[in-house]
């Protein structure tokens, strides 16, 4: 029984780092957005977490990070778009509303 | 009233079983190098380790219930600055300990090559360990701030509390 447990610690300990490793490189930099004023803001798609519906925007100096919620409304070139348009690289004008030190996209239109 | 099994409620179902297992195994195993020969029962090292092993699964378990929960109250709070500090602390933890049941397992090897890391491997043990209890300590107490402050997950009722009539 014992060397059985020793043969399979091995296989064991790999398959732990693997997960680990892999589990890891799903956390990515929430909470670390920049706070700002409610308004309408331009800038440039950073990151896209379309398994949190969630964008980066380069705003100036600042990095917006914003949660899409189901009042979110996304449009390019006048017409609603799903969440999966949005690109990294993408220019966008977000308009916002701050709650406390959370960041609400009111909306947000694809500029190109 | 809202449904009671909302995806956000999984989480705090599950995190309370991976801090009982880790905190006790923690403990025992910070204490295990020091304790002298003759007051060290048999039963003391294994039961330590399977504290950690289980314990370290259900971090992971956790982990994955936090993110369900994450993506509701992230909406939610007020200041999602201490969602982003408590997911980090949270993954934190969960590396700490894994390494620390990647030693064990390597330990339980016993192989000659490793034999004459066994002290450092021990050492190692131990000190992961204080370091993953201040973690979860860490990720504890943001987590009561998550609920306790701003409500996280939490169903407010109506002043009348007109859902249970």
């Amino acid at each position: 029984m014992k060397n059985y447990l020793r043969k399979l610690a091995l296989p064991a300990a790999l398959l732990l780092v693997g997960f680990t490793v892999l589990t890891g490189c799903e956390s990515g930099k929430h909470g670390e957005g920049d706070l700002v004023e409610s308004g309408t803001y331009e800038g440039t798609i950073e990151e896209v977490e379309a398994s949190k519906d969630e964008i980066y925007v380069k705003s100036g100096d600042n990095t917006l990070e914003l949660y899409f919620t189901e009042q979110t409304k996304l449009t390019k070139g006048g017409e609603t778009v799903e969440f999966s348009s949005l690109e990294k690289g993408q220019k966008v004008e977000v308009k916002i509303e701050k709650k406390g030190k959370r960041l609400d996209p009111i909306s947000v239109k694809i500029l190109e | 009233m809202p449904d009671f099994w909302r995806p956000e409620i999984y989480h705090p179902l599950t995190v309370h079983f991976p801090v009982g297992l880790l905190t006790l195994g923690a403990l025992i195993r910070i204490a295990w190098p020091l304790l002298p020969d003759r007051i060290r029962p048999r039963f003391l090292l294994p039961m330590a380790r399977t504290l950690l092993g289980l314990g370290t699964a259900g971090v992971w378990v956790t982990i994955l219930t936090g993110e369900w929960a994450y993506n509701v109250v992230v909406r939610q709070i007020c200041d999602p600055t201490v969602l982003g500090d408590h997911y980090d602390a949270g993954y934190w933890t969960g590396w700490t300990f894994s390494s620390v049941v990647v030693l064990e397992i390597l330990q339980l090897l016993k192989t000659e090559a490793l034999e004459k890391w066994r002290t450092w491997m021990e050492a190692a043990v131990a000190i992961l360990c204080a370091a993953g209890l201040g973690l979860l300590i860490y990720a504890g107490d943001l987590g009561a701030k998550l609920v306790y402050q701003q409500g996280a997950g939490v169903y407010h009722p109506s002043e009348a509390c007109t859902e249970w009539e």
